[in-house]
């Protein structure tokens, strides 16, 4: 009820700077993950991003239904997205709809990217994501736990997968925006990086942003998804190493390094400064 | 364990062991070959799991903490029949593509037609894969000393992974564990254990290799065992 209190302030329209949770613009909520907490999925991570909280586990691969698509030359990942009845404030029926489609689709893809499926032939990975509690941010909380699901599976991947999304209110970037921010402000853009060679895997974008903004809003987001590699390292550690282990700091590439962006199996060669903008003027007028 | 595993030096002291994750660079690996669970991007060797990295004949290597059994030509595995015809049985080995084994490569003479009449559907089988196909479908033989149907006793899942920690160095372990609890155990390396004998030992077997599976990747397995399955009643186990 605190929260719909909160919600219901319009602190957001307000002219007051700053967050209404008192965080930074660079900072993101507080974040615990935990690998291996599903006794009967192959790989499990359990996931509490802010308000959000997702179980994510990891199948497979196995073989393919006599009715299901597969790839030849290698597995197909399978992620289905799925929310729990109770993990918003008005109860959701508990069947698919259009947004767990299309999340799905969008996880799968990012997924794999990541997997090395050439490993196992005419194959099928399944990857379920329960989210339990919601709060804004969940596709970013569920690619980053379902990837480390998959890990935990041992499952051979090119590297784990980190998501963070960037937002726009009040005219500022926002790196993590919340339930409340996610409403009110002006742009919300998720963004999934693979490690090391950071490539993107997840890129979308709800509302608008000129071409400056994406740019720096794509930098503020490996930044963040560097953050969030770090503590899906942890949450690995500690499950298969116990205590006192020495960790190889990632040879992670950070925007700007790299030479190509890749999304989904199109290759496209980054910006450069004479390319068309996005939006040759601030949004602002557009209707 | 040695210090070659990175838990402790020559003076027994510990020291913090490597352990790798997915798209970690493998330490000192610079002009060497990309081994196991490995893949290589310009010279350079990343691993591919989580696991312990391993320097052996000019090629890099990770040991996996958890894994998927990949079948290889040459394994010995257990698996069930599935479904039987004519001439050739399926079989379930607990990898994404099922295996085969045609009636000529039992140690039976069976006449065609005549295979459900020595295995049905359920019967467990030990066996070598004697081939595996590019999509990872394995040929079942039960020739050789040991292998075929096994009945009774009772067969546990573990992780494929670790079942080399089982076996241990030149059978150490699983030595080990068969002189402790005077059980006839057989290890698959598709991830399987049989195990045949009094239900007590089965069960304190079954709670050791629980046990086993929660360790870390560098907990010295011998040890626990032995204080696992001696403690409080060593001359129970032993007599």
């Amino acid at each position: 009820m605190v929260g719909m209190l909160m919600f219901g302030d319009e602190r957001m329209g307000s002219d007051s700077k700053g967050r209404h949770d008192g965080r930074s613009n660079e900072k993101l909520r507080g974040i615990t993950i935990k690998a291996g907490v599903q006794g009967s999925a192959d790989g499990s991570a359990y996931i509490e991003w802010g308000k959000n909280k997702v179980m994510a586990s990891a199948y497979g691969p196995r073989a393919p239904m006599t009715d299901e698509k597969y790839h030849d030359a290698k597995a197909k990942v399978n992620c289905t997205y799925t929310m729990a009845p109770f993990s918003v404030s008005e109860r959701k029926r508990a069947r698919r709809d259009r947004r767990s489609t299309e999340i799905s689709k969008v996880l799968s893809e990012a997924l794999q990217c990541s997997v090395r499926a050439e490993r196992f032939p005419r194959s099928v990975i399944d990857v379920e994501v329960l989210v339990l509690d919601a709060d804004a941010g969940t596709r970013c909380a569920c690619l980053t736990a379902a990837s480390v699901a998959l890990a935990d599976a041992g499952i051979p991947l090119y590297g784990l997968v980190s998501a963070c999304s960037v937002g726009k209110a009040k005219g500022e970037l926002i790196v993590d925006p919340d339930l409340e921010e996610d409403q009110k402000g002006e742009a919300d853009m998720p963004v999934g990086v693979l490690s090391p060679s950071g490539e993107i895997v997840l890129f979308q974008m709800d509302g608008l942003m000129v071409k400056g903004e994406i740019e720096e809003a794509l930098k503020m987001a490996y930044k963040a998804c560097e953050e969030v590699l770090s503590l899906q390292r942890d949450s690995l550690v500690s499950r298969f190493g116990g205590q006192g282990l020495s960790v190889r700091r990632p040879a992670h590439r950070r925007y700007g390094e790299y030479r190509s962006y890749r999304m989904g199996s199109a290759r496209v060669e980054p910006w450069k400064e004479d390319d068309t903008p996005v939006w040759d003027e601030d949004p602002e007028g557009v209707d | 364990m040695s210090g070659e595993d990175g838990t402790r030096t020559t003076s027994g002291e510990r020291v913090r062991p490597l352990l790798v994750l997915p798209g970690d660079r493998l330490p000192d690996s610079g002009g060497k070959l990309p081994g196991l669970s490995t893949y290589g991007d310009n010279g350079i060797l990343f691993s591919e799991v989580v696991g312990r990295p391993r320097d052996l004949d000019n090629r890099v290597s990770v040991l996996p903490g958890r894994g998927i059994y990949s079948p290889s030509r040459g394994e010995v595995v257990l698996g069930r029949i599935t479904d039987v015809g004519p001439a050739v049985w399926s079989v379930h080995i607990f990898c994404p593509n099922p295996a085969t084994m045609h009636i000529r490569d039992t140690p039976w003479s069976i006449e065609l037609g005549r295979a459900c009449d020595f295995l049905v559907p359920g019967d467990l089988i030990y066996g070598r894969l004697i081939s595996v196909d590019d999509l990872g479908r394995g040929v079942i033989g039960l020739k050789g000393r040991g292998f075929g149907r096994l009945s009774g006793g009772h067969l546990l899942k573990v992780d494929p992974m670790l079942i080399p920690r089982l076996v241990g160095k030149d059978g150490a372990t699983i030595s080990l564990l068969k002189e402790l609890t005077g059980l006839r155990v057989l290890l698959g390396q598709n991830g399987l254990v049989w195990v045949n004998g009094d239900l007590d030992r089965t069960m304190d077997l079954v709670n050791v290799i629980s046990g086993i599976e929660g360790m870390g990747l560098y907990d010295e397995i011998q040890e626990r065992i032995t204080s696992l399955l001696t403690d409080g009643r060593d001359a129970d186990v032993r007599g």
